[in-house]
C-alpha cells in the first residue's frame, strides 16, 4: 500500500521539530515571493475600487466615490450576463478536458509502442500562445474558407457560421479550449501515474489484488489528488483568461461570448473606467477565492 | 493475451486522438510554407508549390530572430526560478500535515485568483517606479510568480505521491533532511518534475499578456510579434502559421531532450 504519511511531521518519532529547519526554510523564499506579488496588486486595486477614476476625465482626478463602482457593477450593466457566461464556458469545457485528460494518460500508460512520439504529439496543442490558437481557430471556423466547413462537406454537412451565429459561439470557443488545454491534465495525469513506483503495484499483485482492486486502491488515489489540481488550476485558469476570445470571436457575436476576463477587458481598455473595472477586479476575486475554498473543502482534497 | 488486447486497443485508441488532435496542427504546418495566394484559397489547397517566403519575412522584416532569443531567455529563467523555489516549497509543504499544507498552498494560488488585466496596472505602475519597464528581467520575475503556484502544488502532490519508507530508510541511515530531499526525493519524482519544468516553461513561452504591457515596446517575445500580424484590416495568415511552427520547435526539442528521465522503473529495487 503507498506509504501512510501525513499526520506526523516529518518523520515517525521526531522529537526536536527545530532540528528539522530545512523543511520550514524551503516553504520561505516562494512564499514571501508569491505574498509579495499578490498584496501589492491586491491592495492597489482594491484601493483604486473605492474611486471614481476614468482616463478619459480631462484631468484624470481621483474621486473618492465610496461604493457606488460596486454598487452599479452589481445593478446595471453586463456583470451577470458575463459572469453566466464564464460559468458555463468554464465548467463544460474543464469538465469534457478532465475526461479526455484522464483517458488519454491511461491509454499511454498502457506502455504501448511509440509512448514518448505519441505523447509528445498530444502535447502540441497546449505549446501554442493562446492568443495565436484564438487565430488560427477563427480561421478554421470562417464559414466562406474554413477548413471546418470544408471537412463538415466532405461528410454532407452544412456549412457553418460558427463563430457568427449566437448559438454557436459558445460552443466554438468551447470547442478550441478543450482542443488546446486536454493536454494539460493529460500531461500532469500521466506523470502521477507514471511517479507510481513499479514495486508498490507488484506488492499489491502479490498481495492478491487483482486488475479493477489495483487499479481502485492504489492508481485512482494517486490520480485523484492530481486531477483536483489539474481541474483546479483549469478552473481557475479558464475562469479568468481571455486571450483565445479574444482573437477568436473579440466577444462576440454581440456579447455571447463576453466572459468576465473579457468584460473587464472592454471597461478597462476601451471604456477607461478604471476605477469600475477595479471593483469588477475585486469582486471576481472575491467570488474565485469562495469558490476555490468551497471546491477544496468538498473534494476533501488530501 | 488480454494484456495483448488491452494493449492493441490502447494504441488504436491513441491513434485515433492523435489524428483528431493534429489536423489544425497540419493545417498550420502546410499552410506556413504556402504562398500568399495559396493560403486563403478555398477549397483549401490541398496540391500546391511550397515556398519558404513565409519564413524569410519572419526572419528579415519581422525581426522573429530576435522575439525567440527574448522568449527563450524570459522562460527559461522564470522555469529555473519557479522550478527551485517552487519544489523546494513543494517539498516543504508535502512533509507538513495536510492540512496546514493545504493552508499553505491555498496563498499560493493567490496569484492566479485574479484576471491578468487586473494584476497588469498596478504591476505596470510599480515597475515604471523602479524604471524595469521594458527590461527582461522584470518579464522573467513576473513569469517566475506567476508559475510558482503550479510548481509548488505538483511537486507537493509528487512528493506526497511517494511511498515513505524509501525517506525514511535514508534517515535511519543518517542522512539530513536536506540530504533526503536532494539524494533520495528528488530522483524519484523525476518524472513530477520534467512534467513540471514543461509546462512552467510552456507557460512563461506563450504568455501574451504580460509580455505585451510590460515588454514596454522594447522587449518583444514571440507571443506578442505574433499579435502583429493581426490587425484590422488584414490578417497575415502565413507568417502566423510559420511563426507557430518556429515557437514550437523549442518545445519539443526540449520535451524531448528530457525523455529519458520519464522511464518508468526508476525506482524498482529501491526499496529492500
Amino acid at each position: 500500500m503507498v506509504g501512510h504519511f501525513g499526520s506526523w511531521w516529518p518523520w515517525p518519532g521526531v522529537r526536536h521539530r527545530w532540528r528539522h529547519w530545512f523543511i520550514t526554510f524551503s516553504i520561505l523564499p516562494a512564499l514571501l515571493a508569491v505574498l509579495a506579488g499578490s498584496i501589492y496588486p491586491f491592495g492597489y486595486t482594491l484601493f483604486v475600487s473605492f474611486h471614481d477614476y476614468n482616463l478619459t476625465y480631462s484631468n484624470a482626478a481621483f474621486t473618492f466615490n465610496g461604493l457606488s463602482n460596486y454598487l452599479s457593477l452589481l445593478t446595471v450593466g453586463d456583470f451577470w450576463y458575463s459572469l453566466r457566461v464564464s460559468a458555463i464556458f468554464t465548467v463544460v469545457a474543464v469538465s469534457i478536458e478532465l475526461a479526455l485528460g484522464v483517458l488519454l494518460a491511461s491509454l499511454l500508460n498502457y506502455e504501448v509502442f511509440g509512448r514518448n512520439l505519441f505523447r509528445s504529439l498530444l502535447l502540441t496543442p497546449m505549446t501554442i500562445a493562446p492568443i495565436v490558437v484564438g487565430l488560427i481557430w477563427r480561421w478554421l471556423y470562417n464559414a466562406e474558407y474554413g477548413l471546418i466547413n470544408y471537412i463538415l462537406g466532405i461528410f454532407g454537412g452544412r456549412p457553418q457560421a460558427w463563430v457568427v451565429n449566437p448559438h454557436l459561439a459558445l460552443g466554438a470557443i468551447i470547442i478550441t479550449d478543450i482542443w488546446e488545454w486536454t493536454p494539460f491534465i493529460m500531461l500532469i495525469v500521466l506523470a502521477g501515474l507514471q511517479t507510481v513506483p513499479v514495486d508498490v503495484i507488484e506488492a499489491a499483485i502479490l498481495d492478491g489484488a487483482n486488475s479493477w482492486q489495483r487499479l481502485r486502491f492504489v492508481v485512482l488515489p494517486i490520480i485523484r489528488n492530481v486531477m483536483l489540481i489539474g481541474a483546479t488550476f483549469r478552473l481557475l485558469d479558464a475562469f479568468r483568461s481571455a486571450d483565445t476570445i479574444f482573437s477568436l470571436t473579440g466577444g462576440g457575436p454581440g456579447r455571447v461570448t463576453t466572459v468576465e476576463p473579457y468584460n473587464l477587458y472592454l471597461q478597462a481598455f476601451q471604456d477607461f473606467r478604471i476605477g469600475y473595472a477595479a471593483a469588477m477586479s475585486i469582486v471576481l476575486i472575491g467570488l474565485t477565492t469562495l469558490v476555490v475554498s468551497g471546491l477544496m473543502k468538498i473534494a476533501q482534497f488530501e | 493475451m488480454q494484456k495483448t488486447v488491452g494493449k492493441v486497443a490502447a494504441f488504436g485508441g491513441v491513434c485515433f486522438f492523435t489524428v483528431l488532435f493534429w489536423i489544425p496542427l497540419l493545417w498550420i504546418i502546410l499552410s506556413s510554407v504556402k504562398r500568399p495566394l495559396d493560403v486563403t484559397s478555398y477549397p483549401p489547397a490541398l496540391i500546391f508549390r511550397p515556398s519558404f517566403e513565409n519564413y524569410i519575412a519572419l526572419f528579415t522584416t519581422d525581426q522573429a530572430g530576435a522575439a525567440l532569443v527574448t522568449s527563450l531567455v524570459a522562460s527559461l529563467g522564470g522555469m529555473i526560478a519557479s522550478m527551485v523555489l517552487g519544489t523546494l516549497a513543494g517539498y516543504g509543504l508535502a512533509k507538513l500535515s495536510a492540512q496546514v499544507g493545504r493552508q499553505i498552498g491555498f496563498y499560493f494560488l493567490s496569484t492566479r485568483f485574479a484576471p491578468p488585466i487586473a494584476l497588469a496596472l498596478p504591476l505596470f505602475l510599480l515597475l515604471g517606479k523602479i524604471h524595469l519597464v521594458g527590461s527582461l528581467d522584470a518579464l522573467i520575475v513576473v513569469y517566475s510568480l506567476f508559475n510558482l503556484p503550479l510548481v509548488v502544488w505538483l511537486m507537493r502532490q509528487f512528493f506526497r505521491d511517494l511511498p515513505g519508507e524509501i525517506e525514511e530508510a535514508a534517515v535511519v541511515d543518517g542522512c539530513s533532511d536536506a540530504g533526503v530531499f536532494w539524494y533520495v526525493a528528488l530522483p524519484l519524482v523525476a518524472p513530477g518534475l520534467v512534467a513540471t519544468s514543461v509546462l512552467a516553461f510552456l507557460f512563461a513561452w506563450n504568455e501574451f499578456f504580460y509580455a505585451l504591457i510590460l515588454g514596454g515596446g522594447n522587449i518583444t517575445t514571440l507571443p506578442v510579434l505574433a499579435s502583429t500580424f493581426a490587425t484590422d484590416r488584414l490578417i497575415q495568415w502565413g507568417e502566423l502559421s510559420a511563426i507557430c511552427v518556429v515557437a514550437g520547435v523549442p518545445i519539443a526539442f526540449f520535451a524531448t531532450l528530457f525523455q529519458r528521465y520519464l522511464l518508468r522503473g526508476l525506482t524498482f529495487g529501491a526499496v529492500k
